[in-house]
């Protein structure tokens, strides 16, 4: 890290926050204390930063607007402790019919299959502009395979020239009654890649089985194709020509 | 704090969103709109919340959404990463705030482009930490960081330009960096 890199970083950091203690700003803060001329720049924005601070809380909030939010009327949510009863009276009666469905072997249908479409439109929301939101970080592939095991999620192939690429964590979604994966990896082009997985006959119309097929929305590229059991999206942000390369040959 | 008493809820939080709302829509009359509409809407809807540490976020975000909604501009926020920030980060001797008054840095704020006006006044309410701030906005945790670091920049440039007496500035030769750490 350098003077101007510590100088971007610290310009998020708060006065005081405790978020200093996270890695990023600790290390900006070591270099503020080898830094003399860092460190003068980072004592007068501290300064600056509490004095503007200070400032805006002086600015004067008008007298009857506290009133005027309480005198408006509102819907009053249920008191949590009749929330808690509703919940766990609606979680009793779930249990109770689960037990009365195995008692007489009838058993919750399977959901139907979904058409490709369905699943390719969920995953981009999910992925939506920044990409998805995480349930497990990890870089290590064992620990979010077995996060994804432990939820009962499935986990397909990983294809083979991401295996050696540090996964970044994982996520489990319910599309249409089907339970989708999802293992995101840093790619060693620096952009990230979406993992994401279904059971084949989840869908109606699985992608083929002859190799991924290419294609680009929302500013995502993906190759989508199954195996034997399993459909799969890989989408990056990376450019098609590098997502290609993932699955050329040698 | 029990999610649920509204009142003590109003008292915590009403004025530092209304600040958030006179930030944005620069008068009173709409920032004291916005202000009651995020609480009506917590007052219908607040209940969801399940998790009662992010009441605050909640608060904050459906302020801003709501703004953008009436607004209906959709404000682009384009990613930046380090490396677009390339020129040297000023800073105002602190003591040149001294003589201005809450209203003038108001002022200060309103005149930025919105860009960087609404991450640094989130931050300046010192509320919401910078990765907070990127999920109230929806955006990139680093293009946050570019906007605080360049909003600061220009909201100095804004401070000293309207103290031109004092103009005490400290600048500090920066080097081009090769990387940074945004998230994306």
């Amino acid at each position: 890290m350098d003077r101007k890199q510590a100088q971007f970083i610290l310009s998020a950091l708060r006065p005081d926050a405790p978020e200093a203690n996270e890695p990023m700003f600790a290390e900006a803060l070591a270099l503020v204390d080898s830094d003399p001329k860092l460190h003068a720049w980072w004592q007068a924005q501290q300064e600056f930063d509490r004095k503007i601070a200070a400032k805006l809380e002086g600015v004067p909030v008008p007298d009857d607007l506290r009133d005027r939010i309480l005198a408006a009327p509102k819907i009053k949510p249920f008191p949590t402790q009749w929330r808690q009863r509703i919940l766990l009276a609606v979680a009793a009666l779930v249990a109770l019919l689960c037990v009365a469905a195995s008692f007489w072997n009838v058993g919750a249908p399977a959901s139907a299959a979904m058409n490709r479409t369905v699943f390719t439109d969920n995953v981009m929301v999910a992925l939506g502009t920044k990409g998805p939101q995480l349930a497990k970080l990890s870089t290590d592939h064992a620990e979010v395979k077995a996060w994804l095991k432990q939820q009962d999620a499935p986990v397909g192939q990983i294809p083979p020239k991401i295996v050696p690429m540090p996964s970044i964590g994982c996520q489990k979604y319910m599309v249409a009654g089907h339970v989708v994966s999802l293992i995101c990896f840093n790619l060693a082009n620096g952009h990230e890649a979406h993992l994401f997985m279904v059971e084949k006959g989840a869908l109606t119309n699985p992608p083929s089985s002859n190799g991924p097929q290419y294609d680009s929305r929302n500013g995502w590229n993906m190759a989508t194709w199954s195996d034997r059991t399993m459909s799969y999206v890989l989408a990056t942000n990376g450019s098609m020509d590098d997502l290609k390369q993932l699955f050329s040959a040698g | 704090m029990d999610p649920l008493d509204f009142t003590e809820l109003v008292d915590r939080y009403y004025p530092m969103l209304y600040r958030f709302a006179l930030s944005l829509a620069h008068n009173e009359p709409d920032a004291c709109d916005l202000t009651q509409h995020t609480f009506s809407v917590w007052a219908s809807k607040g209940h969801t919340l399940r998790d009662a540490t992010k009441v605050k976020s909640w608060l904050f975000t459906t302020l801003y959404r709501e703004f953008i909604s009436t607004r209906r501009h959709a404000q682009r926020w384009p990613q930046e990463e380090i490396s677009a920030v390339e020129h040297e980060l000023p800073s105002v001797a602190p003591a040149a705030i001294d003589p201005l008054g809450s209203s003038q840095v108001m002022a200060a704020l309103q005149a930025l482009d919105e860009a960087f006006r609404v991450p640094l006044v989130l931050f300046y309410l010192q509320e919401h930490s910078y990765d907070e701030i990127a999920r109230i906005l929806n955006v990139p945790i680093g293009t946050v960081m570019s906007r605080l670091s360049r909003g600061r920049q220009k909201l100095q440039q804004a401070l000293t330009e309207s103290n031109p007496e004092d103009s005490n500035i400290v600048r500090l030769p920066m080097r081009k960096a090769a990387g940074g750490p945004s998230h994306g």
